[in-house]
């Protein structure tokens, strides 16, 4: 993962081959638990418009249906589950 | 590998009828070499299979259920009568297993040779690929035993396999051939019957008529070419399998024999002239309105209760049915359940090395591809939902008509150590013959939609691993979960299957017509009625209104995302968990097999299961709310709250852990009541504040009435008719067909068809494209019909069974019904470059739910 191209305040994590990579997190439980730190119809229109990759956003929760996010090109990772199975 | 005592006894009736066959034969011979010697005595030749089945019947040695059903004689394409027995053993009775050594012993005991031919008939590809794999396994006990009666010089073929004289006449050659290819209605064009290059020795050269004519006339039911109504010279025989059967006599093995009992079948299986006809089935089939009646003749009769005795099948059945409309907590249940008997499992194998993976069959509603988020639960679902509470993917095969996980090499082997597959998810894809015996709990999500295709599955979970008890107990019964469905039918539905297979699989279900009629469905438009092609009907949807702009609502962004979970209060759940542990022991209801001393061949008692110990896992937990409450941090905070009270109530780790499972289905209960309650509260907020609106607009955020309708039905499929057989006249798209209906519908649309005022009428579904309502709660409702009456209204109509009064379902329906309908309004605000409809003020559109015991008193309301 390369460092430099972390934009914190965006969310931004980097990107892969396939995907830019988006991950929705603070160190504060309370931003955690809170409707902020969620997936939203908002946040997906703003990273869809980074054209050129599929978007891969990991995220405490989200409130978008899958039908929704396909045609934006925004997938979801829920977190934490989806970082135990990339450990399994 | 030994015998069961129930396999013993069938063998030794087997001998018992065999030494009776070849002194009966003996003597027919001698009789016919004195008509022979001396062709004026006016004597018939004995027909040695009837003799033969009346001396073994005065001895006692028949079923005695079938004492009153006579023997129904069989004659090959000679006119010669042909010994045939049938074997009736529930399926998972090791039919295969007796077929071979049934084989063994005809070639032993009554044809006295150790070559020839065997013809192998079974009814579909999975017990073909099984059968070959296990006879062409030389380890395997089945091929063994083949090779004990033919000292080892066996041959197993296909039916394009080249076919040498040498090898028939040096070889027992088994040709293995499925029954579609034996039997069709016409069998000019099947392969069997076809000339080839690969058939050797059998028939004499081309041009050497004479030769093709002596052997036409002692087989004449060759097929040649030339071919005439009497034998000639000049015909020359095919080259084909077909031919070289009916030379060669067969002894022929019909897997599942009630499959091939049509007349048709019969004829082609006759016609190979066979020797000996040993047919197998678990509900063996008698036609007794045919003239001449034609009947199976069973030499054994094995019952579900030998087969429990010899250790085979898992019993009981321990059914537990969950009321409420949460399947994903049956799921839970199901998948907890799963892992118990993993953990007994895992003892299992660390006491005795003896390995065992139980695995999870669900049961789902849909599977297509499209027909997710109609309401109905998608094997994607509950995917989703086994992922979330700690499977991986591989873990997990969904099998369905497109998709089939369980072909990926890695998941061939089902019972191998190396397999993952924990669950596999299907509609009813699970053909007979597909049988795992680590198949354990079957949790069935569509029991109260599909009934029979969940029975049918409950035979896939009866097999007990490696033909023996494990000792442990949970480990020799089954288990079924059944989400939203009625126990006794349920209970019934089983008994029903059981009583039916002979403790088999439904097999009836399957039935002939499908292997002749392979054409996939193909879909097609109806279009609409005559006169209303060009009416535009437009229903208002429930939308979101913010800031001006408009969208449908949707459950995720709109209602979940608002509810404030913060505002969930736990501390009555806390309060209702008993303390007294001993409460809590979750009731199932076991069947099991007897011996119907009693009357009773299938006993059902309510039997109570103490759950093991265990600790309460957090993680596992949240994990299991995840699908409720969305966010894993807020999940973890409830739990930790649920756990603290409990605490400071005095209950200990131990305790908690006792009660773990009740604990996560009360929670989840409570949460869902509580998480329904404030998402209606947000709904009526924004109802109130109009921010969510039921309005036909005239900016096109309505629903638009498709211009046809898609059906798979065939076009001579039955039309929807009145009670006076007149074919209905105002269904919006015609024609209306009778399947799509069932009875209280049919009654309903044919009101609305013969009454005066009314237009036209829709039968709408829950499927995508259809209209529905969206409210406060994620699944849609897609009331059942729209119509129109004079005077330019739009009726909705949703139609609830009167069993169904009172459930939460119709509750929630009726409130959300009324709720909108006293919203409903025309809207025309209009933003500019939007489209505009065109609507009459005085158009309306009213919703109802109509319970259907009242809709004939009620409906005048509507029409």
């Amino acid at each position: 993962m390369n460092i430099a191209v972390v934009k914190e305040k965006d969310f931004f994590l980097g990107e892969s081959s396939s995907y830019y990579v988006w991950l929705i997190y603070k160190p504060e439980l309370n931003f955690l638990k809170a409707r902020d730190s969620a997936l939203t119809l908002d946040f997906a229109e703003k990273i869809s418009k980074k054209k050129g990759k599929k978007h891969l956003v990991f995220a405490p929760a989200k409130f978008v249906p899958n039908k929704t996010l396909l045609p934006l090109g925004v997938q979801f990772a829920p977190l934490p589950f989806a970082l135990y199975r990339v450990e399994k | 590998m030994d015998f069961k005592e129930f396999q013993e006894d069938v063998l030794e009736k087997l001998d018992n009828y065999l030494d009776e066959l070849k002194s009966q034969k003996d003597s027919a011979i001698e009789v016919e070499k004195l008509i022979k010697a001396n062709p004026k005595l006016k004597i018939p030749v004995p027909d040695f299979c009837a003799n033969t089945w009346s001396e073994i019947g005065n001895k006692g040695q028949l079923p005695r259920l079938r004492a009153t059903i006579p023997y129904s004689p069989r004659k090959d394409g000679l006119n010669n009568f042909v010994p045939n027995i049938t074997l009736k053993i529930p399926t998972g009775g090791g039919k295969t297993l007796l077929a071979a050594s049934s084989v063994s012993k005809v070639f032993g005991r009554y044809l006295s040779s150790n070559t020839g031919a065997v013809l192998w008939i079974v009814p579909n590809d999975a017990i073909y690929t099984q059968t070959k794999k296990q006879l062409t396994n030389r380890e395997h006990p089945f091929r063994q035993m083949l090779d004990r009666a033919a000292a080892g010089r066996v041959k197993v073929l296909e039916k394009d396999d080249p076919l040498k004289k040498q090898d028939m006449d040096t070889h027992l050659c088994v040709i293995l051939l499925m029954l579609q290819s034996a039997a069709r209605e016409s069998k000019d064009n099947l392969k069997v019957f076809k000339d080839r290059g690969n058939v050797h020795g059998f028939f004499p050269a081309e041009d050497d008529y004479d030769a093709h004519y002596n052997i036409l006339q002692a087989i004449p039911n060759l097929t040649c070419y030339n071919q005439q109504a009497t034998v000639q010279l000049g015909s020359v025989i095919h080259d084909s399998l077909g031919n070289v059967l009916k030379m060669q006599k067969p002894v022929v093995v019909i897997d599942e024999g009630h499959k091939a009992f049509s007349q048709k079948a019969l004829d082609t299986i006759y016609g190979f002239n066979p020797s000996f006809v040993i047919e197998l089935s678990a509900t063996p089939k008698d036609k007794p309105k045919e003239k001449p009646p034609t009947y199976s003749n069973w030499l054994v009769d094995v019952k579900g209760s030998d087969l429990e005795k010899a250790q085979m099948i898992k019993l009981p059945i321990n059914l537990k049915v969950k009321a409420g409309d949460d399947w994903r907590d049956c799921l839970r249940e199901s998948f907890d359940h799963l892992k118990k008997l993993q953990s007994d499992a895992d003892t299992l194998l660390n006491n005795t090395a003896i390995y065992i993976r139980p695995i999870l069959l669900v049961q789902v509603e849909r599977t297509g591809k499209d027909q997710r988020e109609t309401g109905f639960i998608h094997a994607e679902d509950a995917k989703e939902f086994l992922m979330t509470i700690g499977l991986t993917e591989r873990e997990i095969a969904i099998k369905s008509a497109m998709v089939n996980d369980l072909k990926s090499p890695e998941n061939l082997d089902l019972l191998s150590p190396t397999n993952a597959i924990r669950v596999i998810i299907t509609k009813q894809a699970l053909q007979e013959g597909w049988d795992c015996p680590f198949a354990y709990v079957l949790c069935s999500l569509a029991a109260s939609k599909n009934l029979s295709a969940m029975t049918q599955l409950v035979g896939r979970i009866l097999r007990q691993p490696y033909v023996t008890k494990t000792d442990i107990e949970s480990l020799d019964q089954c288990y079924v979960f059944c989400h939203h469905a009625n126990t006794k039918d349920v209970v019934d539905g089983i008994k029903d299957s059981l009583e039916k297979d002979g403790m088999s699989d439904l097999v009836q279900q399957i039935k002939e017509s499908d292997f002749t009629n392979s054409v996939k469905p193909t879909k097609r438009k109806v279009p609409r009625r005559k006169g209303f092609e060009p009416l535009k009907i437009y229903l208002p949807v429930v939308n979101i209104v913010d800031n001006g702009t408009v969208r449908k609502l949707d459950y995720e962004q709109d209602i979940l995302m608002n509810i404030a979970w913060g505002k969930i209060d736990i501390s009555p759940l806390v309060a209702s968990i008993p303390e007294n542990v001993t409460l809590i022991k979750s009731q199932m209801t076991q069947i099991t097999v007897s011996d119907g001393k009693d009357g009773e061949f299938f006993p059902t008692a309510p039997n109570e299961f103490v759950d093991e110990l265990s600790l309460f896992d957090p993680v596992y937990a949240t994990r299991i709310i995840a699908d409720i409450v969305p966010n894993p941090w807020v999940a973890r905070e409830l739990i930790g709250k649920v756990i603290d009270g409990l605490n400071a109530r005095g209950f200990d780790s131990t305790k908690i852990g006792q009660l773990s499972s009740f604990i996560l289905e009360e929670m989840r209960k409570d949460l869902i009541k509580q998480r329904d309650v404030i998402a209606e509260q947000i709904f009526f907020d924004k109802v109130a504040t109009q921010s969510i609106q039921f309005r036909l607009r005239t900016d096109a955020h309505n629903w638009q009435m498709p211009d046809y309708m898609w059906t798979d039905l065939a076009e001579n499929t039955p039309k929807l008719t009145r009670k006076t057989g007149d074919v209905v006249e105002k269904s919006l798209f015609a024609p209306a067909y009778m399947p799509d209906y069932n009875n209280a519908e049919d009654d309903f649309a044919c009101y609305l068809d013969e009454h005066q005022t009314v237009i036209w009428w829709h039968r709408n579904v829950a499927k995508s494209g259809q209209y529905y309502v969206q409210g406060w709660r994620k699944s849609k409702v897609y009331p059942d019909f729209i119509f129109a009456v004079k005077g330019k209204k739009i009726v909705v109509i949703e139609t609830k069974g009167d069993q169904l009064e009172g459930n939460l379902d119709t509750k929630y329906k009726q409130k959300l019904l009324t709720a909108i309908n006293k919203n409903f309004s025309v809207d025309k605000t209009q933003k500019a470059g939007e489209l505009e409809l065109v609507f009459d003020d005085q158009t309306t559109v009213s919703c109802d739910m109509l319970l259907m015991s009242e809709w004939q008193t009620k409906i005048h309301q509507h029409i």
